[in-house]
């Protein structure tokens, strides 16, 4: 903690020095960017974090108010908090991630329970468990555990015959955003061919690609990557 | 050429050294005074041919090409350049610190130019600032000669009753000539004085390479926010001047510039994936496919956005018009992907992905869907092409055997592949810069999260553009 107050108290030297010459639309700007560089250590370093928002804050109502020396040093300090607030993250990087699992369970317990409706979270109707399906990398066609999963879930629309669903595509995290759009498509596709062929009604499925872009598990571990390339079912 | 340039530095030694004044008067710059048409003979070639400036300064002894010509297989040659600070003329205060601010936008374009090696101003002390103006007659071109520039780039600036006035003056050290560049006097305030050091900067390589640069340009790019949606946001070139694009929060990927004003990006959400228009705060849905589409890529010269697309079958390209409409299916392949179309500098043809021999290698095809060849041969996961606006390169992503991301280029004629980056963790996602010269790219060397960077053509000089971690898929404005 010691050098953590020590290099804070350099960098607020340094913030000093160049205080006087830097335009305060320069200074709030840097400040800016390293909020949002920050922004991934809001949970873990809140306390550092919310100093360093109040510090902006004032920073923009200074210059709003034509008060360019202030800003300034409310900038630089933001900026300086920010970094801070980074850095503590990152040495608590195991609580960090623990804290951030669990805050993500308690938002998808409340979008289930129908508390939380945006755009992108669907609430899955309290009834119905559909199985994932989950894919080889690289790889869009069906193995023999996904056919098993895929079965099950028929199963489940013949014996609802009103029930709809989407299948929400994905990828892991490797290889390119457009390519993975595309590979979470041929995925999806894979799936509905097959669930058609079986004599489900083509309307009833709809395939949504993700691609890359919405992981369930976060690290990089094979293990992680595994969970991340499937095909969700999604009652509508 | 490297003896050609020694024995031009050598002459100019003696000149300088003996007579740097007189020198400077036997070669007045007010020669430039002709007629342009008079003195610019058309000399095509690589870097697209001679400008008026340039002919002129040869008139006056100072020959641009002869810096940057490169003998093949040797390393390129960068220019020495001085940039001393920003001169301030009178006692005013510059609380807003204009003067420094110009000075570090100049000497950071000009070192990721890659073009001018920038001297490090402690080398300056030889000169005695306080003794010299901007005028060609007050600079010291022999201290300036001995500090080791061949180009010597100087500003300073007078402010009165709020109002601060530039002048931006180059000057070529070895002949002690001033290089005309036709950018003399321009008032700034805080909110254009990264413009004006950038637009310095861009005449200056105009000059020595007959192309403007394109320093203050901007990269569109997504950026991670919370719950796994994407904003949408651009900078200049060196990371400053941040806009966020007012687009629905949600998962919004691949953003491209689209025609005017707007931008064109993929948004994705439990109601299908979807090609967007955000044009002066108003969005516009332009694709309405049963399935998806994604990754427009605008072509300014025949007004059509190439896309992917598909209506409940596999993906393929697409081209309409910037409003939606005239919908034409390019590729027509049964179960494979097709996939991030990018059009070549002409708009008649498209470079493009496709897995039809079982991996995504790059593809070229006409854009009225006839003549598909395959184009990359090597490795097994090519992906994100993006066609240079000189035409004669695509740069794209590759998975290589180590299954490392790394960028390479491949020459369309003659299929010649080029690796740009290695062992600086996973580089992905280029885009050509407007003048072909640099690329920009994502690339994970610095974290888990991607963060932008940019290189020469030739994988020379990787710059990162800004610290913040979570941008992908930059795309140069061009």
């Amino acid at each position: 903690m010691k050098i953590q107050l020590a290099s804070l108290a350099i960098a607020a030297c340094l913030a000093m020095a160049c205080a006087s010459s830097q335009p305060a639309s320069n200074v709030i700007k840097d400040a800016e960017e390293a909020m949002l560089n920050a922004d991934s250590a809001k949970e873990c370093a809140a306390q550092t974090y919310a100093l360093a928002q109040k510090a902006l804050a004032e920073a923009q109502e200074a210059q709003a108010r034509g008060d360019a020396e202030t800003a300034r040093q409310k900038a630089r300090l933001a900026q300086t908090l920010a970094n801070q607030a980074k850095d503590e993250a990152i040495m608590n990087a195991e609580d960090c991630e623990r804290q951030r699992a669990a805050a993500l369970a308690m938002h998808e317990k409340l979008a289930d329970s129908g508390n939380i409706v945006d755009d992108i979270d669907v609430v899955v109707r309290g009834d119905v468990e559909f199985e994932i399906v989950y894919f080889d990398f690289d790889e869009s066609t069906l193995s023999s555990a996904a056919v098993k999963s895929i079965t099950a879930n028929i199963g489940i629309l013949r014996q609802k015959p009103g029930l709809a669903v989407q299948l929400a595509a994905h990828t892991d995290e490797r290889g390119t955003t457009e390519y993975n759009l595309a590979l979470s498509q041929k995925r999806g596709e894979s799936v509905r061919v097959y669930m058609t062929t079986m004599g489900i009604e083509p309307r009833r499925l709809t395939v949504v690609p993700y691609g890359k872009e919405k992981p369930v598990a976060l690290g990089s571990r094979e293990q992680d990557h595994a969970l991340n390339r499937r095909v969700e079912f999604i009652a509508r | 050429m490297g003896i050609r340039f020694l024995l031009s530095c050598m002459g100019a030694v003696c000149l300088c050294l003996n007579a740097p004044y007189l020198f400077a008067q036997e070669n007045p710059g007010d020669k430039t005074g002709g007629s342009p048409a008079a003195t610019s003979p058309s000399v095509a070639g690589d870097s697209g041919g001679q400008s008026v400036i340039q002919s002129q300064a040869i008139a006056l002894g100072v020959d641009p090409l002869s810096l940057i010509t490169v003998v093949p297989g040797a390393p390129p040659v960068r220019i020495p350049i001085a940039i001393p600070d920003t001169f301030r003329v009178g006692d005013a205060a510059d609380s807003a610190g204009l003067g420094r601010t110009l000075a570090e936008v100049i000497r950071n374009d000009l070192k990721m130019s890659g073009l001018f090696e920038v001297l490090p101003v402690e080398t300056y002390a030889l000169v005695d600032p306080a003794k010299e103006g901007i005028t060609r007659s007050t600079i010291q071109f022999d201290r300036w000669y001995s500090v080791g520039a061949s180009v010597l780039a100087k500003t300073h600036y007078t402010l009165a009753n709020d109002k601060a006035t530039f002048h931006f003056a180059l000057y070529d050290v070895d002949t002690a000539t001033e290089i005309p560049l036709r950018f003399n006097a321009r008032n700034a305030t805080e909110a254009n004085i990264r413009a004006l050091g950038h637009e310095f900067v861009n005449r200056i390589i105009e000059f020595y390479t007959g192309e403007m640069g394109v320093f203050g340009t901007r990269i569109i790019f997504a950026s991670d926010a919370q719950n796994n949606f994407r904003k949408i946001q651009s900078f200049e070139t060196d990371g400053y001047g941040t806009i966020t694009y007012n687009v629905p929060d949600a998962i919004n990927v691949l953003p491209e510039w689209g025609p005017g004003n707007t931008i064109l990006f993929t948004h994705l959400s439990s109601t299908g994936d979807h090609l967007y228009k955000y044009e002066n705060g108003t969005l516009i849905q332009l694709s309405n496919f049963s399935g998806w589409a994604s990754g427009a890529d605008y072509c300014t010269k025949n007004g059509k956005i190439a896309f992917t697309g598909a209506n409940e079958d596999n993906a393929n390209i697409y081209t309409m018009n910037a409003d939606g409409t005239d919908v034409f299916q390019v590729t027509n392949l049964p179960n494979n992907i097709q996939t991030s179309p990018s059009w070549s500098p002409d708009c008649s043809r498209m470079a493009f992905v496709s897995d039809y021999s079982g991996r995504p290698q790059i593809y070229i095809i006409n854009a009225d869907g006839t003549g598909m060849r395959r184009l990359t041969w090597v490795g097994n996961y090519n992906t994100t092409p993006d066609w240079s606006p000189k035409g004669d390169l695509i740069a794209f992503t590759a998975r290589d055997e180590r299954n490392v991301f790394d960028i390479f280029t491949i020459n369309v004629a003659t299929g010649e592949v080029t690796r740009l980056t290695q062992d600086q963790g996973h580089n992905k996602e280029p885009s050509w810069s407007p003048d072909g010269r640099y690329i920009v790219f994502e690339s994970t060397r610095d974290g888990r999260q991607p963060r932008l960077y940019m290189m020469n053509k030739d994988g020379r000089w990787q710059t990162r553009l800004s610290p913040r971690a979570g941008l992908r898929t930059p795309t140069w404005h061009r």
